[in-house]
């Protein structure tokens, strides 16, 4: 069980990245959804819930999220009903129960970029950024391939709007279980980007396909010969919720599927 | 006014919906010391050193205890009345461990994270052995499990530890190899079926605190508090009559409480500090050590005719029963006892089963134990006789089961733990389940399959099943009835209600025959203090043995009220009609309850009116059903839904026909949890893997369709108003109705359980 | 540290280590009808509501709660009674222990969408799980309170 000495909930960003830097041993807490599972021993637990980071924000050409927005507050926005981010809405309202939607964060799955993550997977194909305090946006691919130190706070992510399709698949055996595989497709002016999560690792996007499918004319035969290659070039792996055998082949039957439904 | 087969609302239910105290953790005192154990990292191992300085020091610790604070006794854990048939195997601490999860020490402190700090400063040295952990390898394997000279059964049950084995067992009506070789067509399958958790809600807990009178109360979530009470007296050398158990309410038990877990190193704790203490099993305790469903292998072999008539049934079992034989010989029996009398045509039956200790979680009582397995294999096996006869599975049913007035040489040979009982099926409806069964789920137009979409098929399949009602000639419960002034009665009871309502449907029986409305009857059970002996809730007892104690008390207590009525009007006992609550005398005379009883408290012919009854049954009538499942296979991923289950069950009269009914839907569901998602997943040294509810899946309302059940009310002479049990029955069924469903849908033959997606996409047929 | 929560309509100050779970603040304070089942946020049993919308309080921090209102069956005594009868009608309060989670859960469905269907019943419970009824008995018992047709 976790062990924490101190709680601290500062009223801005400001004050929480002073005191997050203030020892090594200090931490930030987001939804603390998974506290029980971990025995660490922690100085000073630091409640980003009063900083204002719970906002989903629309600009014209961007939507902003702050790093404390709950799947939930995701799921009843009506900024997220526009086709493209409906999708992520969509994958959200699969996982878990409401409880579990209206704690777990934004913040509190990408900065510690949870490998079974459908909210990283269904992001990484848009043109999403990952704002850190005091840093400059990163791509959200880019920054899920670091891995986070707990030193830095997670602002907001932001998600630029543009045109284009598309579509969320995952893969659980029973409806309360986390995916045994997650992936996702989007195009834009026949630019198509593939991400494949829950591989149990995080997602990755599968460049080759990407490459391969991305310009030209696309029919079954293509899809086909796309998911082929993508299933070549992930790595997937075997663990307690599958093999990696059984993986590599529901990527390839989620990811036809997907790419169908995005290039009719 | 009839209370049997009256929806009665369980009598705990406004308590348990507002919050209301009532479960051990709720009821524990103020204060308790809180319990931790230290338990093995390692699979099989032996303590070198153990050095506790460290953690007695902590403030706040209060004790820590090990091998030598226990006396040096050896006992089963099981919860089965004495002697045991279980090997008496385990010590309370011992320097063996021989499991990942085995306890090591006990830490007892004024706070729950003091004591978990402290466990981590104990220092132990282990020396590890080389373990077992593939079951298929136990048997005669050069590592012995249990060593030790102390080890014993308290009877011949098969036992013989330096071979690994916990039990055996082995039975054969005929000459079924000269059977076999008549018969005109043979099949020949083995079939696996897994460990499984019973993930009841509440986990295991139990408190320890000296009363008033320095007597010692357990609080305990038991599903056998007098077995408790003995086994607790025998291991801490205590003596029995400064001993209490009781069992408050409790969340879910499914047979994983029907032992004994944390009490003895709670009571232990008590005795040495004179202080209360709580052990409250955290999630991942439960999963680790307690103990989960016998996994088995089992090698079926069928002989019929080319007309469908089995003539030859073999049996050949392999069970796990960890690193503690608790249960072993009976699982292993009743995978046989409660399975094999279906068929009854067959006249050569035999069985031959072995039960392995391996250095896996311990393996113990679950809901249907052994029967689910053995049906799985059975009613698998009988699927693929209908298949290579091209016979539909009904009609092979059909002509092949047993049928009421009918007997079978199986209850006579296998009982449990011992010899059975020779028995003549006085109800048995199972061809009305299979027709009504039939018609809920439409079988005749979805058998065998539908193509629904390119990439998707909807089956079905089916699978009888009987289970038993107590154990015959073995169990015994009793009831007593007190009656009060006002008129209404105090039923004391030792059955123990684990959430299924007992204390309810036992009160219903007491109002039936007494002829007054439920609610008169206080229900008061489980307390080995203040209730009678009831050898606890399992084998599906509580029903039919402490239902027909119930009802044996109410009539004594009738028979009383009418002899106080006859002495109030001076009559003659032959004068008096007992009706509706109200007593009858000569000359249109008449008194109510509350009436006679107001006088006989306080005015005249002074008396308590009570009544205790005990029951034995001497046979042990079986429940029977038929269950037909709809599922839809998905051929690209290999994922199985269950669309609709449809089970028609004989239960007898159902007592409560909502809570039988409750019950049946709730075994059903674990039952297509032990088909399609349940695995306990361990490494190859042994270690538990799927340790937590995010590892382990039981099913959620959205892992399954449609749930359909009726009963087929036929009347058990023998039970309490023509009851059976209704406990366990329903479990039986869909592991084999899913595997036969599946094999409809897809042509592919799944033999071992849970059937997973991959276990569709990477089918390899094996070749006989 | 000093909290201070709305609890069930009152207010209350606690003291409690930083790292207490806010199931185990509620059970200490006497609100008995939050359990525990898993500590994993897997089973649903320990479902408070907080500001009104369910969270699973062995998964949440007490010290998280400073300031909010959490509100458990102890707070909604009338609407659980009434939920509890109509579950005690069809007979699914098996063991009970899920029970209060159960109800927590469908006042908080009741009072978040109108005209519910039975796909919104599963929807919204579905992360209560039961291991005693079967689901069967509850959702008859739930749609008939929410007088949905099944």
């Amino acid at each position: 069980m976790m062990r924490i000495k101190e709680y601290l909930k500062p009223e801005n960003l400001d004050k929480a990245y002073t005191a997050l830097k203030a020892s090594p041993n200090n931490e930030i807490i987001a939804g603390a959804l998974f506290i029980r599972l971990t025995s660490k021993e922690i100085n000073t637990a630091i409640d980003l819930s009063e900083c204002g980071l719970r906002f989903i924000n629309e600009h014209k050409d961007r939507v902003e999220v702050g790093a404390m927005t709950s799947y939930l507050d995701i799921i009843q926005s009506d900024c997220f009903d526009t086709p493209v981010l409906k999708t992520v809405k969509d994958a959200l309202s699969e996982i878990m129960g409401i409880a579990f939607q209206n704690m777990a964060t934004v913040g509190g799955t990408i900065y510690p970029a949870y490998p079974f993550s459908d909210l990283i997977t269904v992001l990484m194909p848009l043109n999403c950024w990952v704002k850190l305090y005091k840093k400059d946006p990163v791509r959200l691919s880019e920054f899920i391939e670091k891995k986070q130190d707990g030193r830095e706070i997670l602002e907001k992510i932001i998600i630029l709007k543009g045109s284009g399709k598309n579509a969320f698949r995952s893969f659980r055996k029973t409806s309360q279980d986390f995916s045994v595989l997650n992936l996702s497709v989007a195009v834009e002016h026949g630019d198509c980007k593939i991400a494949v999560g829950a591989r149990p690792s995080v997602a990755q996007y599968a460049k080759s396909a990407m490459q391969f499918i991305s310009g030209g004319k696309v029919n079954e035969s293509i899809i086909e010969k796309t998911a082929e290659i993508a299933c070549q070039e992930i790595s997937f792996f075997s663990d307690i919720k599958a093999s990696q055998q059984y993986r590599k082949h529901i990527c390839n039957v989620l990811l036809k599927d997907a790419l169908r439904e995005v290039f009719v | 006014m009839k209370q049997v087969r009256l929806s009665v609302p369980k009598i705990d239910s406004s308590g348990l919906a507002m919050g209301k105290a009532a479960y051990v953790d709720d009821l524990a005192p103020q204060n308790t010391l809180i319990v931790k154990i230290l338990r093995s990292p390692y699979s099989y191992a032996k303590v070198q050193k153990i050095d506790t300085s460290v953690a007695e020091n902590v403030e706040g610790v209060v004790c820590v205890l090990t091998k030598k604070d226990f006396p040096r006794k050896i006992f089963t854990r099981a919860g089965q009345g004495e002697p045991e048939p279980s090997p008496y195997d385990k010590f309370a601490l011992d320097d063996y461990v021989r499991y990942i999860g085995d306890e090591v020490a006990v830490v007892a402190a004024h706070d729950e994270k003091i004591a978990e700090a402290a466990l981590k400063l104990i220092k132990v040295e282990y020396e590890k052995f080389e373990s077992i952990n593939d079951f298929e390898k136990a048997y005669e394997s050069k590592v012995v499990i249990h060593p030790e000279e102390e080890a014993h059964p308290t009877f011949d049950i098969g036992y013989d530890a330096k071979k690994n084995l916990a039990a055996s067992y082995n039975m054969s009506t005929d000459d079924v190899e000269k059977e076999l070789s008549r018969s005109q067509i043979i099949v020949h399958s083995t079939y696996y079926t897994q460990a499984q958790a019973h993930v009841m809600m509440e986990p295991h807990a139990c408190a320890t605190y000296f009363d008033y009178q320095g007597r010692l109360t357990v609080l305990s979530t038991t599903q056998t508090p007098f077995h408790v009470r003995r086994i607790l007296s025998r291991v801490l050398e205590y003596p029995m009559h400064k001993i209490r158990v009781i069992k408050p309410r409790i969340g879910g038990g499914f047979g994983g409480k029907q032992a004994i877990h944390g009490e003895v190193y709670c009571a232990a704790v008590t005795i040495k500090t004179g202080l209360p203490a709580k052990l409250v099993y955290t999630r991942r305790e439960v999963f680790q050590a307690t103990y989960t469903r016998h996994p088995m292998r089992i090698d079926v072999t069928i002989g019929a005719g080319k007309n469908g008539i089995i003539n030859a049934i073999d049996f050949k079992i392999l069970s796990d029963t960890g690193a503690y034989g608790e249960h072993a010989l009976t699982v292993l029996m009743v995978a046989g006892s409660k399975v094999l009398p279906l068929y009854n045509k067959a006249s050569a039956v035999s069985f031959d089963g072995k039960v392995v200790y391996t250095n896996n979680t311990p393996a113990g009582a679950y809901r249907g134990y052994g029967a689910v397995q053995g049906n799985f294999a059975l009613e698998s096996a009988v699927d693929e006789l209908a298949q290579k006869l091209g016979m539909d599975p009904v009609e092979i049913r059909k002509i092949n089961m047993i049928k009421q007035g009918e007997t079978s040489p199986i209850f006579r040979i296998m009982g449990e733990g011992r010899e059975g009982t020779d028995t003549i099926i006085n109800s048995c409806k199972l061809d009305y389940c299979i027709s009504r069964g039939m018609e809920l789920i439409r079988w005749k137009e979805k058998y065998p399959c539908r193509k629904i979409s390119a990439n998707k098929v909807r089956s079905v399949g089916m699978a009888i099943a009987m289970q038993g009602s107590a154990i015959a000639n073995y169990d015994m419960a009793s009831a007593a009835i007190k009656l009060n002034d006002d008129g209404f009665f105090n039923l004391t009871i030792g059955a123990t209600d684990l959430g299924t309502g007992s204390d309810t449907i036992l009160a219903q029986i007491a109002a039936d025959e007494l002829e007054v409305p439920t609610e008169k009857i206080i229900v008061y059970s489980s307390d080995t203090d203040l209730t009678p002996f009831d050898k606890g809730a399992y084998a599906s007892s509580t029903t039919y043995a402490s239902g027909n104690a119930v009802k044996k008390a109410a009539e004594k207590i009738k028979e009383s009220i009418m002899a106080k009525a006859a002495e109030y009007f001076k009559c003659g006992i032959s004068q008096i009609k007992y009706c509706e609550g109200v007593v009858y005398g000569p000359d249109n005379r008449q008194i109510t309850l509350k009436e006679l009883s107001t006088i006989i408290y306080y005015s005249g012919s002074q008396e308590q009116i009570y009544s205790c009854a005990s029951y034995v049954p001497t046979v042990s009538p079986p429940p029977y059903m038929a269950g037909f499942v709809e599922v839809e296979t998905d051929l690209l991923t290999g994922k199985v839904e269950v669309i609709e289950y449809v089970a028609v069950v004989d239960c007898g009269t159902p007592i409560n026909p909502n809570l039988a009914k409750v019950q049946v839907e709730g075994a059903l569901v674990q039952g297509i949890g032990m088909a399609l998602y349940e695995q306990v997943i361990k490494s190859r040294s042994g270690k538990l893997l799927s340790d937590s509810m995010m590892t382990y899946h039981i099913p959620s309302r959205k892992d399954i369709g449609k749930i359909t059940v009726e009963f087929a009310e036929s009347y058990e002479p023998s039970g309490p108003f023509g009851a059976k049990s209704v406990g366990e029955i329903g479990i039986d069924t869909p592991p084999a109705a899913i595997a036969n469903a599946i094999f409809n849908g897809t042509g592919k033959r799944i033999r071992k359980l849970p059937i997973t997606p991959e276990d569709i996409i990477f089918f390899k047929e094996k070749h006989e | 540290m000093i909290i201070k929560i709305n609890l069930n309509n009152i207010s209350k100050e606690l003291l409690i280590s930083p790292d207490d779970t806010l199931l185990d603040v509620l059970r200490k304070t006497g609100c008995l009808s939050v359990k525990k089942g898993c500590e994993s946020s897997s089973c649903g049993v320990c479902t408070v509501l907080l500001d009104g919308t369910p969270i699973l309080s062995c998964s949440y921090l007490a010290a998280k709660a400073d300031g909010h209102s959490v509100t458990t069956v102890e707070g909604i005594a009338e609407q659980a009674r009434e939920i509890g009868e109509f579950i005690a009608a069809q007979g699914a309060d098996q063991c009970g222990f899920c029970l209060p989670s159960l109800i927590i859960s469908t006042y908080y469905l009741k009072n978040t969408i109108g005209n519910p269907t039975l796909k919104d019943i599963k929807q919204v419970l579905q992360a209560n799980l039961c291991r005693c009824s079967g689901y069967e008995s509850q959702e008859a018992a739930v749609a008939r309170y929410l007088g949905v047709k099944i």
